[in-house]
């Protein structure tokens, strides 16, 4: 399997710790510095707050991995780790696809969507009406509300399209009956993201360049 | 390949703790002596007395650690549970928690002595008739319980503290498979569930099948234990019956085996009739047909087959009878001016009979008979007797489903079977 890299690898300096930071991805814009743990720009400028680094929560994943998504292959860039209030958490693999938006494998509990970003066009009133049960119809796709957390803390690591959220955030997730998923990350209540794609297994992705779990 | 767990010392009891499944599971049990504790962001254990178990435990067929391979693939229990209805507390089950690295999770569920194993859905079933059914992969599920659990004890590892009360779930079965989901404030958890053999089981825990605890009653989506469907056991009676239907009346049509008629005109000064002999070319049964002019009266023959070699006799009586008339109510007639009778089971050989006619009334109709004999019979009562056989099977197996089925829904809150009716 061939792996998605980038043609443009860009060398930057930490602004924090002045540890040398590598960008090997196009689609990114941000790398959390594994020194000093700072998100940093291509530019060389420090955004945001310092990320703890993911904790190990026995993931296949990693930045590197590589894998297939409709025949498409795409390479994993980053982490971000949203931990929510009742001990779950999601991890969301950014995955650079050569230039087919912004893609992200989400991962809780050994369980994985491959999303893409996409226009927020269901109502943020009613979405926050929503409760786990709930059917709602979003682009002519009726879902029922999965789940609805509400993060508490994040952690990063890797190359990140931008800079991690640090607002409060309610995790939405929407499941069809025929496997379809729209995750919203509604923020401060007063706006959102939404990312829409399908649930699949981990063996459907093909995936390479996995992480060895000490079995 | 056995997973490697790191690890941790109880802050109890300093026993050394097995943990599997790093910061998917931050609530941990200590093996030795209970003691619950969480894990914070550092990976430190922090023992709490909220979360430790107040009772002992049961004997779980399965402990953290256990190695169960299914479809080849090798999952590591994690997790113990012992759970009861919150509703009907004496029902209690075990659920176990699995984990593979690439698998992910499953929970096999102990309830009575059968196995359910489940996987988490990624997708929704729908629900529909007032939520009494779910359909899922075009599949009918028929809703089995509503209720709330309490988890009354732990050991293991688990991502959110286990021992709750009053959790919410909701099942649907189409046996062998069912349907189950999860309800809390957070979120709808769906999973499909698969019963698995005691052998099946006892195979994949590589433990001997008489380790596992006895059966009792039906499992919830325990197959029924005949192989066939009664749908195709219906089928093939039906096939058979209307088969045997088609011979006999084939055979029917086709015989024409009279041997020979006698009538009252025949008969000697005592008003008997000897025939002559005739042949029986092969062994079976005879038919005998009696027609007379009996009119509000009855008559009858006493027939005696005589086999000429032996002199063995077998005798029958054959007769008719026709009463007619009028009241107020109008005309009105009962009986017949003829009837049939079969003489079963004749060796083959030469035979003649002898007949002695009876009537009712002396000097009014019947005076007049006619006997006809044919050979190659095909009984009704045969026949009859066959399909009755036949039909018997899927009869049987509907009262043993039925049974199988109510003894499963006795333990449902929504059960189609009425339980006086029953008894």
């Amino acid at each position: 399997m061939s792996v998605v890299t980038s043609h443009t690898t860009a060398v930057t300096e930490c602004p924090a710790c002045k540890s040398t930071v590598v960008f090997r991805f196009e689609s990114t814009t941000i790398c959390v510095c594994t020194t000093c743990r700072s998100q940093v720009t291509r530019g060389g400028l420090k955004l945001g707050q310092a990320m703890p680094s993911p904790s190990d929560d026995m993931s296949k994943l990693r930045v590197g991995a590589s894998g297939k998504q409709d025949d498409k292959t795409f390479t994993v860039t980053g982490r971000i780790r949203f931990i929510f209030d009742d001990d779950g958490y999601v991890n969301l693999w950014h995955v650079e696809t050569g230039g087919r938006g912004n893609n992200w494998i989400a991962e809780s509990f050994h369980t994985y969507a491959f999303l893409k970003e996409d226009e927020a066009s269901y109502p943020l009133s009613h979405l926050l009406l929503l409760k786990p049960g709930d059917k709602f119809t979003s682009k002519s796709i009726h879902y029922y509300l999965s789940s609805s957390e509400t993060k508490t803390s994040v952690e990063a690591e890797g190359e990140l399209p931008e800079e991690v959220p640090e607002e409060k955030i309610m995790y939405v997730v929407g499941t069809s009956p025929d496997k379809l998923a729209v995750h919203f990350h509604v923020f401060n209540r007063n706006k959102y993201r939404a990312y829409r794609g399908k649930n699949m297994l981990f063996s459907e992705f093909n995936f390479s360049n996995t992480r060895a779990i000490n079995s | 390949m056995k997973l490697q767990p790191q690890e941790k010392a109880c802050e109890s009891c300093s026993s050394t703790i097995k943990w599997y499944t790093a910061a998917q599971s931050r609530h941990l049990y200590c093996s030795k002596c209970g003691q619950y504790h969480e894990v914070n962001k550092k990976g430190e254990l922090q023992k709490k007395t909220a979360g430790t178990p107040k009772i002992k435990g049961p004997a779980y067929t399965f402990k953290p650690g256990d190695v169960i391979t299914l479809d080849r693939i090798a999952y590591t229990v994690i997790g113990s549970t012992w759970k009861e209805d919150m509703q009907y507390p004496e029902f209690k089950w075990k659920e176990y928690t699995l984990f593979n690295d690439e698998a992910g999770y499953r929970w096999l569920s102990e309830s009575m002595g059968h196995w359910i194993l489940l996987t988490e859905l990624d997708a929704v079933p729908i629900r529909r008739s007032s939520d009494t059914v779910a359909i899922f992969n075009e599949v009918q599920y028929d809703v089995f319980q509503k209720s709330r659990s309490n988890t009354i004890h732990a050991a293991g590892e688990f991502s959110s503290m286990p021992l709750v009360r009053g959790a919410r779930y909701q099942e649907y079965i189409a046996p062998p498979s069912m349907l189950s989901v999860e309800i809390t404030t957070s979120g709808h958890t769906w999973f499909k569930g698969q019963h698995i053999s005691k052998k099946e089981v006892a195979a994949a825990g590589n433990i001997e099948s008489d380790k596992l605890p006895v059966q009792d009653g039906v499992g919830a989506v325990e197959p029924f234990g005949s192989a066939v469907r009664q749908d195709i056991t219906i089928a093939i009676a039906a096939i058979a019956v209307g088969l045997m239907l088609i011979v006999m009346m084939i055979s029917s049509s086709m015989s024409d085996d009279r041997m020979f008629m006698a009538d009252s005109s025949q008969a000697d000064s005592t008003g008997k009739i000897t025939t002559q002999s005739f042949d029986v070319t092969q062994s079976g049964a005879l038919r005998l047909r009696y027609e007379a002019d009996c009119y509000n009266n009855w008559s009858e023959a006493e027939v005696d087959i005589i086999n000429d070699a032996t002199g063995e006799s077998q005798g029958t009586i054959i007769g008719a009878e026709y009463y007619a008339g009028s009241d107020s109510e109008g005309s009105w007639s009962e009986g017949s001016t003829s009837s049939e009778q079969y003489v079963s089971s004749v060796p083959a050989g030469k035979y003649h009979l002898v007949i002695t006619p009876f009537r009712g009334t002396a000097n009014a109709s019947g005076t007049k008979y006619q006997l006809t004999l044919e050979q190659n019979a095909t009984i009704g009562s045969n026949f009859f007797s066959c399909a009755l056989l036949i039909i018997l099977a899927p009869v049987v197996q509907y009262f043993r489903r039925r049974s199988f089925e109510s003894r499963r829904w006795s333990s449902s809150d929504f059960s189609p079977y009425s339980f006086n009716e029953e008894e």
